[in-house]
This record gives structure tokens, sequence and C-alpha cells, in this order.
């Protein structure tokens, strides 16, 4: 090794072959032109996120700070290229082009330093050891670049996975870039069979080719026009990548990472955007122009612009969007695709401006399951998206009876079941115990530690109701001093932000939050994820914080506690559901599957890549007409190929949307229960309903 | 006082004997009941199901004369019955009581306010009330409750839910009059008439017989069909029949995603009774249901459910339908 | 061309319900909202605003305090202004005295060419105060309105008269009453109502429509003055037998509810 380190004398000339002066006075003309059209098109670009005078600075919500979670997020997606990992051969297929580029890029303009800058300052030579191992890392760049790139070539042309749209651009990109590595070494190899030298093992694919040209490469004759127009053409070709890294989808190599960077790290998944605060507006003096939604894309805000500018059409999202699976008039690559035509920063679009209409279809597809989020590289937040299309379609008066019937129920009878409010929660004032869960017949000595909230669909559902009984029935076997709002219990507005009628989500949500703070409860327990999921991310906006867990946390701190006395409960194989607005939002498995019984299993999808029932977003409450399959029955037929005797879910959207699948299958059909019913069943003890039914009993007898 | 003068008009025979019947019982012996008929470019228009003699024989025992009045135009217009009524009131008419049709809410309306009188809707039974005046009895919101409301003013103009006639006439057939109405106060040019061929109408329909999961193949389907004709009933669904097996059209849907039924009855065939489906039920007033399973929720949100197969018990039901007419 | 419509502030039917406890029917402290039938006819007037601009729309409701939220909800779907007449309750059951507000009210405002109003209310269902009104104001009244069409002075609109579709067309001024069929009417967002500022409001007092509190106009004509509860509480007969005289059994309780 020490040979290595004694005074290597290799270095090799600047610009073999090519007229010296005359080649670099070129150059340099182009790469000023090339600078010229790159500034170019992003200033376009910058014009197009900005259009109407909006700031890209909402971007990154008016702050850099938290800087430190932003910069990390860039450098792991970016330059760790995390999310591209997550799937196998796309992975090795991008990292392949992306490291390979970053270091020819880097090789060049090390280069291009040493022979154009320094010169002018002394007399710097690039050689001896650093210059050998540059000439390896080089080769070994190329190598990998022109691997990668024939592994996407492979998959656009021969594999074609449906989720892959390629367009043209990103086609004539690809070979560009095969072009560019191909070329580079066909250079190297020439240089090497016309220049022998001892070192030149080194770059050992060059090396390696320059055995091919050994004889015919010489220093002059025809050999050397080819290699000039060779050259030539890879000069060009890196010109025109570079200006084709401002010009079309390439540009995605500068956009994404800014798009990571402009991301909020500190917003929840599952958390929608507040587009405005009701009661702010009604305290304020000037007169705030209230807008909800996006009539046009011409709506779009600059951060959204950029977002949709960043999509690199991959297609994961068309891949696991159950919307899609289902044959619904939906893709969340699309989707973004054609926002991303309407904003013209992509030579051969024209900006366009389509009105939300257009976007109907897909809007009312979605079940904001997060899928799509979730695996998308460039991470755009395609929920928002869909959130501001139905904002403008609810403003514009542009819902279908169901919908409407939907909005009104909830104006009217606060459910969205249409039912009367008297009837809401019934079956809960005849619980034994009704008088002491029930906040204003229950004597509260002091204030509850839990709230627990039932939720509309537990309130109406008789199914789901046995989820609530079960879960209060083992707060009280634990002990857990806990209220509920019983009959007069609101809807907590969920249903309302999801289809888009923000003013009515924020008068029910004041109304919930001022029963809430009455009972005094320190924090609220619930079975409904949707629910959840407005308590931690959507209250808050408003102006409302209240510690909230979901019940299957809080009965798992309670088993691991020892405060419930178990037994053995129905045995056999449950596979676990887990609801989108859990697995993706930062709520792992761990805690449902504390709660099962015997052998526990998981489907294909689950954790953060966990398939939607069908349900969310607003789903349970209309029929989304254009289906071949419906979800439900997508995910049923995923959780039955785990050949599991029973199905565990730990939502009520799940529980309907499941059984109802389940349904379908007759005698066969698996057993649906909520995690807190499989928890119920391995009760030791005899469980409260029946142990404070002689207390309430005895008293009701005085 | 006590034995006034009644007017009774309706746009079909049997509501016309009803509200006759009603009116001789207030009227009294002493009492006297004007019926009123329309008549016009096209022969009889109210009551458009009878002839003049018809009618006349009609009443025979429930009024005492039939007014016919010419010149009514070319169909029904509640204009001109007002007019008629207005008419057939005069001085002294004490109450007039009308059956539901379509124009019978206008020459209702017209009526009161022409004559000053105290009006009533939606009636389904009219009393005298101690002191003057009537009370009529309705349904009141929604039927959530049955209210009496009181007619202060006379005359008193009642309009009554239609219906159908069960008693009979008896004796002789009432002597007409015949009138003749002036000129119509409002010009309407009539334009012409589409005929209405109603296919499905779940929301409209007396009755409505749904069918559910608990049919296992489309050509069980065919089962229901002699009970829907026995009960002149609209077939209707559960969700699993018109979307997941598509064996009826999505119109037939019952529930949140579908219709919501009026009915007067309701009879649901191998349905659980999920709260989606029964959303749509809500507004029937007799619910039934055929189910083998006893824990159905359906059971506890039905009138009358039989406990068995459905196989078994809808042709039975067929046969004691047919076997009551 | 101007249009009125009269929409009505009810409470709203679906809360409704009967107190066994204290046996009456149940109307405090429920939401309140504009009739259904009305918020079709209201649909009706927008769509024709929506074609034909020059439309002046104005929206004519009878109540409370409270109904000034739901007069906003009524403007909000699209009408020009609203105007509210402080006549206390819209008494369901006396549709003459609320046709002869309305009547009084539409005389004070500049004279419409159509007034529109919905078939029956969500609460009386009397389908009576249009016709009333038409009589008051001496126009023609067309009922019920499935289809509409304005040309110059004149209207043609389709009625459903059950057997037909029945076109017909008079001279306006007139009063249609729109039938539910005939649109889906929209829904005011939040943010829509909101948006309804204080001078697209008017209040009319009853004195300025010189109606005194005892005018023989306000004097009641019908008043509901008794009730019981019409409960059909579901009865939950289970029939447990073989299934002919299962179902034999079934037909005579269908019979005796009177629904056979
Ligand atoms: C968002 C959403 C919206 C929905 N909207 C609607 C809707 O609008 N309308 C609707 O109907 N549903 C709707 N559903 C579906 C609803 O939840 C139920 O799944 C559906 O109503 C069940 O239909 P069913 O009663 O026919 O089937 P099942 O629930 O399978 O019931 C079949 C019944 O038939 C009985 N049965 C079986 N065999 C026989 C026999 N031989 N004799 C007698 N009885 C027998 C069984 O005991 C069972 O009770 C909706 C669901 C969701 C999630
Ligand atoms: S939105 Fe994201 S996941 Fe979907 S195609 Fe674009 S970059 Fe890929
Ligand atoms: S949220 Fe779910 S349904 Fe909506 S676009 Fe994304 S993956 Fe598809």
């Amino acid at each position: 090794m020490t040979g290595w380190t004694v005074d290597i004398e290799y270095t090799r000339e600047y610009l073999p072959f090519l007229p010296h002066t005359a080649t670099l006075v070129v150059m340099y003309a182009c790469v000023v032109v090339v600078a010229v059209l790159f500034v170019w098109g992003f200033w376009r670009r910058y014009r197009a996120y900005t259009k109407g005078g909006r700031s890209l600075w909402q971007a990154v919500n008016g702050k850099v700070l938290p800087w430190r979670p932003r910069l990390w997020r860039v450098v792991r997606d970016v330059i760790l290229q995390t999310k591209v990992r997550e799937r196998h051969l796309p992975a090795v297929m991008h990292m392949a082009i992306f490291y390979g580029m970053v270091l020819l890029f880097i090789g060049t303009c090390v280069v291009l330093f040493y022979e154009d800058v320094l010169v002018w300052f002394g007399d710097f030579e690039f050689g001896g050891l650093p210059y050998v191992v540059f000439e390896s890392v080089l080769d070994v760049a190329a190598l990998a670049l022109i691997i990668g790139v024939v592994i996407a070539l492979w998959r656009r042309l021969v594999m074609r996975p449906a989720y892959l749209s390629p367009k043209r651009s990103t086609m004539l990109v690809l070979w560009g870039l095969l072009f560019m590595g191909v070329s580079g070494l066909g250079l190297e190899a020439y240089r090497i069979a016309a220049q022998p030298s001892e070192w030149a093992q080194a770059a050992f694919v060059g090396w390696t080719l320059s055995h091919l040209l050994e004889g015919w490469a010489g220093q002059e004759g025809t050999p050397v026009a080819v290699y000039q127009t060779l050259w030539w053409l890879h000069a060009g070709g890196a010109f025109a990548l570079i200006v084709g890294a401002a010009w079309t989808g390439f540009a995605h190599i500068f956009v994404l990472p800014a798009n990571v960077a402009a991301h909020d790290p500190e917003r929840a998944k599952t958390k929608l955007r507040t587009p405005f605060n009701l009661i702010a507006a009604m305290e304020s003096e000037e007169d705030v122009e209230l807008v909800a939604g996006t009539a046009t894309t011409g709506d779009i805000a600059p951060p959204d612009r950029l977002a949709a500018d960043a999509c690199v059409a991959c297609g994961r999202c068309h891949d696991e969007c159950p919307a899609v699976a289902s044959g619904r008039q939906l893709s969340p690559r699309d989707l973004v695709q054609e926002i991303q035509a309407t904003l013209g920063t992509n030579l051969g679009s024209a900006p366009s401006d389509r009105p939300a209409a257009e976007f109907e279809d897909a809007a009312w597809s979605c079940t904001n399951c997060y899928a799509c989020e979730q695996v998308c590289p460039a991470r755009i937040r395609h929920v928002d998206l869909v959130l501001d299309f139905r904002r403008a379609l609810v403003d514009q008066n542009r819902l279908d009876e169901q919908k409407l019937g939907v909005l009104q129920a909830l104006d009217r009878n606060m459910n969205p079941y249409k039912l009367p409010s008297h009837e809401r929660a019934a079956w809960i004032t005849e619980l034994p115990y009704a008088d002491e869960v029930i906040y204003g017949a229950a004597e509260l000595i002091e204030p509850p530690e839990y709230l627990y909230w039932i939720g509309c669909a537990a309130a109406y559902d008789e199914r789901t109701a046995q989820v609530a009984r079960a879960t209060m029935d083992l707060l009280r076997a634990a002990g857990v001093h806990f209220i509920t709002l019983g009959p007069a219990e609101p809807c907590c507005g969920e249903p309302a932000k999801r289809l888009g009628e923000e003013g009515r989500f924020q008068m029910i949500a004041m109304q919930a939050i001022e029963m809430i703070k009455e009972t005094g409860a320190a924090k609220i327990v619930t079975h409904c994820p949707h629910g959840l999921n407005v308590f931690l991310h959507e209250y808050p906006a408003l102006g409302f914080s209240i510690p909230a867990v979901h019940h299957a946390e809080l009965l798992a701190d309670l088993v691991s506690a020892g405060r419930l006395k178990l037994g053995v409960g129905i045995g056999g194989k449950v596979v676990y559901h887990e609801p989108c607005n859990l697995a993706r939002a930062g709520h792992p498995a761990t805690a449902a599957l504390a709660l099962l019984d015997g052998s526990t299993v998981l489907p294909e999808k689950a954790g953060v890549h966990t398939f939607c029932c069908g349900g969310g977003g607003g789903n349970s409450f209309y029929q989304v007409e254009q289906e071949e399959r419906r979800i439900s029955a997508l995910r049923y037929e995923q959780v039955v190929a785990t050949g599991a005797d029973r199905l565990a879910v730990s939502c009520p959207f799940c529980l309907t949307m499941l059984r109802d699948a389940a349904a379908g299958h007759g005698d066969g059909a698996l057993q649906v229960m909520d995690v807190a019913e499989v928890l119920h069943a391995r009760l030791d003890e005899a469980p409260t309903t029946t142990a404070s039914a002689a207390v309430i009993g005895a008293r009701v007898n005085e | 006082m006590m034995a006034g003068r009644f007017v009774v008009s309706s746009a079909s025979v049997t509501d016309l004997q009803r509200m006759a019947e009603l009116a001789r019982r207030l009227a009294g012996a002493d009492g006297r009941v004007d019926a009123v008929a329309l008549a016009g470019d096209a022969g009889v228009l109210a009551p458009e199901d009878g002839t003049l003699a018809d009618t006349a024989g009609g009443l025979a025992g429930l009024a005492d004369t039939l007014l016919v009045y010419e010149g009514a135009g070319e169909y029904l217009r509640g204009d001109m019955w007002a007019a008629a009524l207005v008419d057939a009131v005069g001085r002294d008419g004490e109450c007039v009581l009308v059956a539901d049709a379509p124009a019978a809410r206008e020459a209702v309306a017209r009526t009161a306010v022409s004559c000053r009188a105290s009006v009533a809707s939606m009636c389904e039974d009219l009393q005298r009330a101690e002191g003057g005046g009537f009370v009529a009895r309705r349904s009141i919101y929604g039927g959530v409750a049955d209210g009496l409301i009181a007619l202060v003013s006379t005359p008193a103009v009642c309009l009554f839910a239609a219906g159908k006639f069960e008693g009979a006439p008896s004796g002789e057939s009432v002597p007409v009059e015949q009138r003749t109405l002036g000129a119509p106060a409002y010009e309407v040019t009539h334009v012409g008439d589409e005929p209405v061929v109603r296919t499905v109408d779940l929301a409209g329909a007396s009755v409505v017989v749904s069918v559910g999961r608990g049919f296992v193949k489309r050509e069980d389907l065919d089962l229901v069909d002699p009970l829907v004709s026995a009960l002149g009933a609209e077939l209707g669904c559960s969700r699993p029949i018109a979307e997941d097996f598509k064996w009826l059209p999505k119109e037939r849907l019952v529930g949140l995603t579908g219709e919501s039924v009026t009915a007067e009855l309701y009879l649901a065939l191998g349905i659980s009774g999920q709260v989606q489906h029964l959303t749509g039920v809500k507004g029937a007033r007799v619910v039934a249901a055929v189910n083998n399973d006893a824990k159905a929720p359906i059971t506890r949100n039905a009138d009358y459910v039989v406990v068995g197969d459905l196989y078994k018990v809808v042709p039975e039901l067929v046969n004691a339908l047919r076997s009551r007419s | 061309m101007r249009i009125i419509v009269c929409a009505k502030h009810v409470v709203d039917s679906t809360e409704i319900r009967w107190d066994d406890e204290h046996d009456e029917v149940v109307l405090r402290n429920l939401p309140t909202k504009i009739s259904d039938y009305d918020r079709n006819a209201l649909e009706a007037a927008v769509v024709l605003k929506e074609s034909e601009p020059s439309v002046d729309l104005d929206v004519v409701m009878i109540g409370g305090e409270a109904a000034l939220k739901t007069l906003k909800e009524a403007v909000a779907m699209g009408a020009d202004r609203g105007h509210l007449v402080e006549g206390g309750w819209d008494d369901p059951f006396d549709p003459l005295r609320s046709a002869r507000v309305l009547a009084k009210a539409i005389d004070q405002l500049e004279e419409p060419d159509l007034v529109m109003c919905g078939l029956v209310s969500e609460d009386g269902y009397n389908g009576v105060t249009g016709a009333a009104l038409a009589q008051l104001l001496d126009v023609p009244y067309l009922a019920p309105v499935v289809g509409l069409k304005v040309d110059e002075g004149s209207l043609e609109a389709v009625l459903d008269v059950g057997s037909a579709l029945r076109t017909v067309k008079v001279a306006m001024p007139c009063v249609v009453a729109v039938d539910s069929a005939m649109n889906v009417p929209r829904l005011p967002t939040v943010l829509q109502v909101m948006k309804v500022k204080g001078d697209r409001v008017a209040k009319m007092s009853l004195d300025s429509l010189s109606l005194s509190a005892d005018a023989a106009e306000l004097a009641h004509a019908g008043e509901l003055v008794g009730s019981e509860s019409g409960a059909v509480e579901r009865r939950r007969v289970l029939i447990e037998e073989a299934p002919d005289e299962a179902a034999a059994r079934l037909v005579e309780y269908l019979r005796q509810e009177g629904v056979l």
C-alpha cells in the first residue's frame, strides 16, 4: 500500500485531441447560454408557483424554523434517498442514477476547476494519487449510471407496471443519460488507447474498453474526427441535460428537494388544513375575505403548486391507492400530474386554469387514507389537494343529494346518519351503570380523568354500540375514572371537515369543545380514530388542546399495568386490520396487538402501509358510483388470505365496512370484532356491567 | 244553527260519497247536504270517474241535491272549482268538505279566502265543537302526534285526505240541479299534457315489499311477484341486492344511499335491518318482516315479524291474501 | 323581472318528537330551518336568476328574532335581499293568517312579477298558503310546479297532476307552488350565510303593514287546540308459527292496521 503514497507522476492531458483555445471559447460560450436558459427556466417555474401575486413563502408556512427537522428530512430523503429506498428495484435504479450522476457532476466540476480556474493562479497539476482514485470512482459512477438507466428503461419499456405511465420527456432524459454514460466511457477508452499509460488501469472500465480501440485510435485522421464529434455530442448532451433540468420534468432534481424542504415536518399526517378561523373572523374588525377551496387550479396556493411540480410520476401513489384498486375515477398520480400540467412549467405544456368541477369524481373518490402520501418520494400531500377541490365543490353547491343530506343532517340532527338527535345513544341510558357514566346524571366528586367519546357511529349503530359497551366495561373493571356526554354528545365534526364544509365543521367543533370543557375531564379516550384525529390535530387549530388517546392505547396500558384480570379468551388465529388514521398517524399496532389473544397475524399490507377499509374521508356516508370492486371487499380478501379465524379492527368505520364485506361470504365469513371486544372476552372477573348492576339496582330499589 | 247546510265535493265518486256521509252525520236529519259536481267541455270533471247519473245514484241517502256546474273548462281547475264552491256555499253554507286531489287545495284555499272562512287541511275526522264551530282531527308534525284543529269562523272549509268509501248508498238518486259558471277569472292556456308512466316510485308507493340477502339466487326473486301484485306494492331492496348482486336497479334501493319510503305498509323479506337500511324505512306507518333470525335488528324495528323461512312464508302469504279477497 | 319567494321559518321536522312525560309535542329548543319545499322554491328562483341576471329576487319570511338566521340562510342561497315580517310564530295550523300577512307584506314591496312558494310547508303540510295568497293578490295560482320557463311577461309551467305532466301558460303576475321533485335545493355553506350582511335583510313590523295585533287578518281561523301522541313505536310482535298460520296471522294483523 505504501506504493500508492510514493509520488505518483501520473496525470492526463486536458482536452486531448482538441484545439485547446477554440474548444474552450466555444464551450464557455455554451456555458453562458446554458446558464441563461437554466435561470430562465427556473424563473418561469418560480413565476408559475407564485401566480396571483401570492408568495412562495407560504410554502414553509412563513417560517423556516424549525430548520433542523427540515434539513434532516432533506438529508434523509435526498442525500440518503430514504424514501426512494422503500421499493427494491426502483431503489437500485434511482440510487444508481442519482449517486452516479452526482459523482460524475462533481468529477466534471473538479476537472474544470483545476484546469480552467486554478490555472490562472499558478501551476497546479491535478495528478498523483488523488487523480488515480478520482478516475476509478468516476468509472464506477459511470457504470452505475448506465446500469440505473438501463433498469429504468427496462421497467418502462419491458416490465411496464400499470402504475408507471412514462412521459415523453422522461424517456428523452433517460436516453440522454444513457448516452452520456456510454459516450463518456467511449471517450475515455479512446484516450487510453491513443495515449497508453501504466496508470490507465485505474480507469478500469475505460481501460478495459480501450483494448477494443487499440491500433485504431490514434493522434490524427478519421479516428480523431470521430473522437472530436463524440466529445462535442457528449458536451452538448451535458448542456442539454442541464437545460432540461430547468425546462422539463427532469427539474425534479431541484424541485423535489425544494418541496421536501418546504414540507412542514411538524404537521401530523392526518391533520387537515384549517383555511380560516370562523371565530377569529367574526371577532375581527376588518372585513376578512374568507375563501375555502380551489375553485379552479389557478386558485391552488404556491406551496401546493411547488408540490405538484415536484411530482415525478413515479406512480407509487397510484399503486397504493385503494380508489385506483377499486376502479374509481381517481388516480393520485394523474391528479397531481394534471395539476402539474396546468402550471405550464415544463416545455410543451401551456399554463391553464381548470375548474374544480373537472376533478369532481376524483375528489369524491378519495377515502383520505393517506396511502399515497405515505409512499410519495416527493412528500406531496394529495389529501390537501383533494380537500381543497371538495371545499370548492361544496362552495359551488355542486353536491349530490347524498352528500347534501349528510351535511344537512349534521346541521339539523348533529349526526351524519340523518337520524333525530333525540334518539342519540338511547342505549346508554339503559345501561345498569348509566347514571355513573353520563355527565349530568353522575355525581362528580372530582373532575373525571377521562371523557370517553362515544361518537356518532356507536350512538346510532347497534353493532358499534357493543364496542362502546365493551370499552366502558373494561374501563370500569380497571377502575378508570371516566364520564361520557351520553345522549347529549354532539358530533365531533369530522364528516363535515372531510366533506369540505369547513365552516360547518368549525360550528360543530365549537359546540363540542364547549361541552368537553364543561366536563372538566383531563383527557379524552375514544374508540374512533377519526374522532381521535380531530381531537389531537384539528381542535388545536381552533384553539383547544386536550390530550387524547385511542381506546386500544389506554387499554394496553391498563393491561400492562396489571389493572385488568385476564383469563383465556376466544383463542384461535386473529388477524388485525389497522385503521389508516392510526397506522399512518404514528400510532403503531403494538397497542392493539397487546389486547388480542391467541395467535395474531397482520395482513400483507400492514403498519404504515395498511390498506383502507373504504370508510374514510366521508365515504361511509355516500356512494361512489363508478367502482368495479368495493374497497372493503378488496381489503377483506387481503385479511382472509392470512388464514385467520377472526378479524380484529379498532375503528367503527372499519367495523362497518369489513362486516359489510364479510356478510357477502355467508357462513364462512370471518367474525369481525373490535379489539376492545376481544379483550372484553378475556376478562376473568364478571364484567362490571353485572357487578355494578347490583349496586345500582339496590339504589334504584330504595 | 245546528241544522246547517253542508257542501261536499271531490274529484272521485268514492271520495264524494265519503264526504257526503260525513256531512250527513254532522248535518243531522234536518240539515242539508249539497254535493257539487263540475262539468266542462269534455264531460264531468269532478268527480271525474263517473257520469252524472252514476254520481247522483251514488249519493242516494247521503246528499240532498247534486249541483252540477257547467262551463268548468277543459280540465279541473282550482279556481273554477272554488268558484263553484263559493256559489254553492252562498250565504248560509256552514261547512265545506273536499277530499284531496290535484287542484283541491287551490279550490279549498280560494274558497276559504272568498268566504272569509276558517280552514283545515289533511283532516281525518270532523266534529262539531261545543259552543259552535268545528274541530278537525288530523295528524300533525309528520305523524308525531294527532292534533285537534279548531275551526272558529263560519263557514269551515275542510280538506280531507283521499280515501275509500266503505258504506253503501241507499234509496233513490238525488235530484240534479244545473248551474253555470261564469268565465274564468284568470286566463290559463293549456299547452298540452304528457301522460306519465311511473316505473318505480318507491317514495310515493303506499305499499313497499323489499327483498334482501335472504334470497339466495336471482331467480328466487320471482317468488315475490305474486305477493307484489296481490298487495299492489312497489318492489324495493337492500343494498346487496341492488349493488353487489345487481339483481335489481338502484332506483329500488331503500336506505341511506337509496330512497326513503312513506308507505302505509313496508314489508321486509330477508333483510336484517341495519341502520343504513332502516333510515329509509322510518317514514313507513306499519313495518312487517319475514326473517329466519329472531335476533336480527329488524325484529326490534318492525311491528310484525314472521320468524321463519321466507321461501315457505312468502307463498303462504300470497295464499292468505288471495283467500281473503 | 321581480320574483318574491315566500319562505317559511319552521322547527326542524326531523327533530320534533312526542314527550310522553308531559304529553305534548316537543318544539322548544329545537333547530329551526327554511321549510323544505320552500327551499325548492328558492332553488327554482335562484336558477331563474342565474340564467337571467336581471332577475331581482326577494325573500319574505314571517317570524320572530330567531327567524333572522333562517332568513339569512335563504338569502345566502342566492337572493338579493330578505324581508322579515315580525309577526311572531308562523302558526302551521293557520295558513290563512300566514297568507294574509304575506299578502300585506308583498303589497309594501315593489310589485313582483312572480311569487313563489313551496307546495306545502314542512310543519303544517296544508298546501293552502300559496293558493290563498294568490286569491288575496287576485292572480292565477299554479301547482304543483315541476318545471318553469319565463319569457316576456308570461310564464310556462309544468304541473305534476298525477296522471300527466301538464304544461300551461299564464300571464304574470302569478303565484306558483313548487314541488320537491322540481330540483335539489342547494345548501348554503356556513361561510356563505356569514357573508350575508345586515344590509341585505330588512325587518317589517306588523304596524308598518297596518296590521295591528287585533286586526281581523290576524284572528285565528284555525288553531291547534289539543293533541295526543301519534307515535308508531314499532310493536315488535313476533309471529313464530308454522308458515301457513304465521302468514294468516300476519295478514290478519295487517288488516287490523288497515293497510291492506
Ligand atoms: C356507507 C354504507 C351505506 C349503506 N347504505 C345502504 C342503503 O342505503 N340501503 C341498504 O339496504 N343498505 C345499505 N348499506 C348496507 C347495510 O349496512 C347492510 O349491509 C345491508 O342493508 C344488508 O342487507 P340485507 O339485510 O339484505 O343483508 P343481510 O344483512 O345479509 O341480511 C339478510 C337477512 O336475511 C335473513 N335470511 C337469510 N335467509 C333467510 C330465509 N331463507 N328466510 C328468511 N330470512 C332469511 C338473515 O337472517 C338476515 O337477517 C350501507 C352500508 C354502508 C357501509
Ligand atoms: S405524487 Fe408522489 S408518489 Fe405519486 S407519482 Fe407523483 S411523485 Fe410519485
Ligand atoms: S388518500 Fe387514499 S384514496 Fe385518496 S388518493 Fe391517496 S391513496 Fe387514494
